[in-house]
């Protein structure tokens, strides 16, 4: 009791304005681009998908006059258990006329095994392998080369869709002009794992279905997950296919971009996808994502930015810049804000903590109801239930994810550690690190 | 067995066999048609010549295009193909069986044609006192002995229808009849006690006492003959017969069973004169 009373003392004690001076990060970066965005741009996309309601209704009737092929890729190394439960659902889908490409990268275990009986049942149309690991961007290479379906779906081998996920990742091709990618909403399959895999599908939630969202409804989406994403074969042609990641996911998107295709984000297609299950995974995971922001955005990409390149876009500079900015940028404002508490307030350290911790799980609770409200129908019960996690969620992604991410931003920024990365064969990386 | 390779979409043999090339730099994979231009390697992605095997590219798989459908597949379906019925199938329904080849011997196809009895000797044996060869060789030690103390001049005589499968192949079940006919005919140029046995197929072995190699040759040379005629006037093949004789007591022989190993020694030649 004593300690709530000295807090509500302490903050009686001060004005409005040195309150928002004191939580400078929360009042002037986090609240404006997360909270207050998200409590225009929700209600934003819930009234455009009723003004559009019956536009969508006529895209899924051109889609299922038109019957086109779309081609399902899953490169995957090691992924062989998963993938019986991927084909099991691409063959409960709504949309019949899929192609199933499955790619082994090299494996060492029974995938190949694996591969060879599902395509003896007839369950899938091919499968490639490499008897030597070429690399994600390589194994997606592939399937797309002998592909033929109009469109190329894209997923990871340890994902499996809902059943309407196919239908709903097309129709927008049907819906709007000029659309060059589908991205679909992607959630967490193995919620109740433990409770880092509960703390991630908050986290999915929050980043994935509000954030992209908002990032769609702002016109500033710059990721299709490889884990589930739609493309207009004609248009990976174009492209010849992926680059050689980590990233790969968003450089395609940009590269995209860049020749004036719209990207879009399609909450209602879901797929359900497994996420690491131990801290040490996870940091894997979340070590090659934070890199590739600096070696996408900041080296490859930076073109994007400058208003004297002939193929400036505004909103595709905002991409990038919302990108930098708010992912890269902002992520060392808790360096300086660290030191200001440290030296300038160290009374009250404890109390301020406190307090930021309780604005920070008000924007987790927020963004929590924000995907409740727009996507609710399609929760299942596991995600239903997550919001008795929201308390752990300011430790989880301010202290745990912060902590990685700046760390990976300064290993790949003053040592290329991407080039290193294991995720990539050595051959590879080698030669791209050579090259650059 | 054939084995083929085949597309497992359409069931065609007509594959074509290509690499696939990844190229490192672009993460560019296709087949190796895809890199040719001009006899060169170069990447259909980002136009760089490729500069080496292992050095910015790998091959890191082998894929088979069907001329046929257009399928393409890394690893082609297996059929194959009996060289004998030329039936077709995959391995999996294929079953691994050891087939046993028999031929049959000579012992078999001599039972096979005549059965257990010599033809020839079932059909001696209604008309003539066919002894055993045991008995028979005791007689010659009786005669040898005989002919050493007594000066008794005794003959045996053997003789042979060469080709009597021939004629057997030729008349079937009624070779019996023919036989038939031989005894008898052996029958009306022996005396009663003149005794004879059969030794494998077709050989007679005749011990005549009391004769002298004259007379044995005589009777030798009607016998012969008349066979000679029956078989040739009645089945119209020509018959051949070896025959052979010699005389017990000229001989210094003890043993019997070496005096008809002398015998048919000389059998042997007598063949060969022939020739």
């Amino acid at each position: 009791m004593n300690i709530i009373l000295h807090i509500v003392d302490w903050f009686l004690n001060h004005s409005l304005g040195q309150l928002i001076i004191l939580f400078w990060p929360f009042f002037f970066f986090d609240l404006p681009r997360f909270v207050l965005l998200d409590i225009l741009c929700v209600p934003i996309f819930l009234f455009q998908r009723w003004k559009d309601r019956y536009r969508v209704r006529d895209a899924k009737l051109a889609l299922f006059r038109e019957q086109p092929l779309v081609t399902v890729i899953a490169p995957g190394k090691n992924e062989g258990e998963h993938l019986p439960a991927l084909v099991e659902s691409i063959k409960q889908q709504t949309y019949k006329n899929i192609e199933i490409i499955l790619v082994d990268d090299g494996s060492d275990d029974d995938t190949l095994q694996i591969l060879r009986a599902l395509r003896r049942q007839g369950l899938i149309d091919n499968y490639f392998r490499n008897e030597r690991r070429g690399g994600k961007a390589a194994a997606a290479n592939l399937s797309l080369r002998f592909s033929k379906g109009k469109f190329v779906v894209h997923l990871d081998a340890d994902t499996h869709l809902r059943e309407d996920a196919i239908e709903n990742v097309i129709f927008p091709f049907y819906m709007h002009d000029g659309v060059g990618a589908v991205g679909g909403d992607v959630r967490v399959k193995n919620i109740d794992y433990n409770l880092l895999t509960r703390l991630q599908a908050l986290e999915y939630l929050k980043t994935i279905t509000v954030g992209r969202i908002v990032s769609s409804v702002l016109r500033i989406l710059r990721i299709i997950s490889g884990a589930f994403g739609a493309f207009r074969r004609d248009v990976l042609m174009r492209l010849k296919g992926w680059d050689v990641g980590p990233g790969l996911d968003g450089d395609i998107v940009l590269r995209m971009r860049k020749l004036r295709f719209k990207v879009l984000h399609e909450p209602t297609a879901v797929a359900y996808t497994s996420v690491p299950t131990t801290v040490k995974r996870l940091v894997k995971q979340r070590y090659r994502w934070s890199r590739s922001l600096v070696r996408f955005r900041l080296r490859r990409h930076r073109d994007m930015l400058s208003p004297f390149n002939k193929n400036f876009e505004l909103f595709n500079a905002l991409t990038v810049l919302d990108n930098i900015f708010f992912n890269f940028i902002l992520d060392f404002k808790w360096i300086v804000y660290m030191f200001q508490l440290i030296f300038f307030f160290k009374m009250s350290l404890f109390t301020v903590s406190v307090i930021n911790y309780f604005l920070y799980m008000f924007l987790n609770i927020l963004e929590y109801f924000m995907a409740r409200i727009a996507l609710g129908d399609t929760f299942n019960k596991n995600e239903k239930s997550l919001w008795l996690f929201l308390p752990l969620m300011p430790f989880y992604t301010g202290v745990f994810l912060r902590s990685v991410r700046t760390f990976s931003y300064i290993a790949e920024l003053f040592f290329k550690a991407s080039f290193y990365d294991k995720w990539n064969p050595w051959k590879v990386s080698k030669m791209i690190k050579d090259e650059s | 067995m054939n084995f083929i390779e085949v597309c497992p979409n359409c069931g065609s043999a007509n594959l074509l066999e290509e690499n696939l090339i990844h190229h490192f730099p672009c993460a560019y994979v296709g087949p190796e048609s895809d890199f040719m231009k001009g006899g060169q390697l170069i990447c259909p992605k980002c136009n760089k010549k490729l500069k080496g095997l292992g050095v910015d590219y790998d091959k890191p798989a082998v894929i088979h295009k069907c001329n046929q459908c257009g399928f393409v597949t890394q690893e082609p379906d297996v059929k194959t193909i009996c060289f004998n019925c030329e039936k077709e199938s995959s391995p999996e329904d294929l079953i691994v069986q050891t087939i046993k080849v028999y031929t049959l011997t000579s012992v078999g196809e001599n039972f096979a044609i005549y059965g257990f009895e010599s033809p020839l000797l079932k059909a001696l044996k209604e008309q003539l006192n066919i002894l055993p060869y045991n008995s028979f060789l005791t007689l010659i030690q009786l005669e040898l002995e005989r002919s050493k103390r007594y000066g008794v001049e005794s003959s045996v005589v053997a003789f042979q229808i060469v080709n009597l499968n021939d004629i057997y192949a030729k008349l079937g079940k009624k070779t019996d009849r023919l036989l038939k006919e031989i005894g008898a005919l052996i029958k009306v140029a022996t005396r009663k006690s003149d005794v004879l046995t059969i030794l494998n197929e077709g050989m007679v072995v005749l011990l005549l006492p009391h004769t002298p190699l004259k007379g044995a040759d005589v009777v030798k040379n009607r016998i012969v003959s008349e066979i000679h005629k029956l078989i040739e006037e009645n089945v119209g093949v020509k018959p051949s017969i070896e025959s052979s004789m010699s005389e017990i007591s000229k001989k210094d022989i003890k043993q019997p069973d070496k005096l008809v190993e002398e015998l048919l020694k000389n059998l042997k030649q007598v063949e060969h004169k022939q020739e």
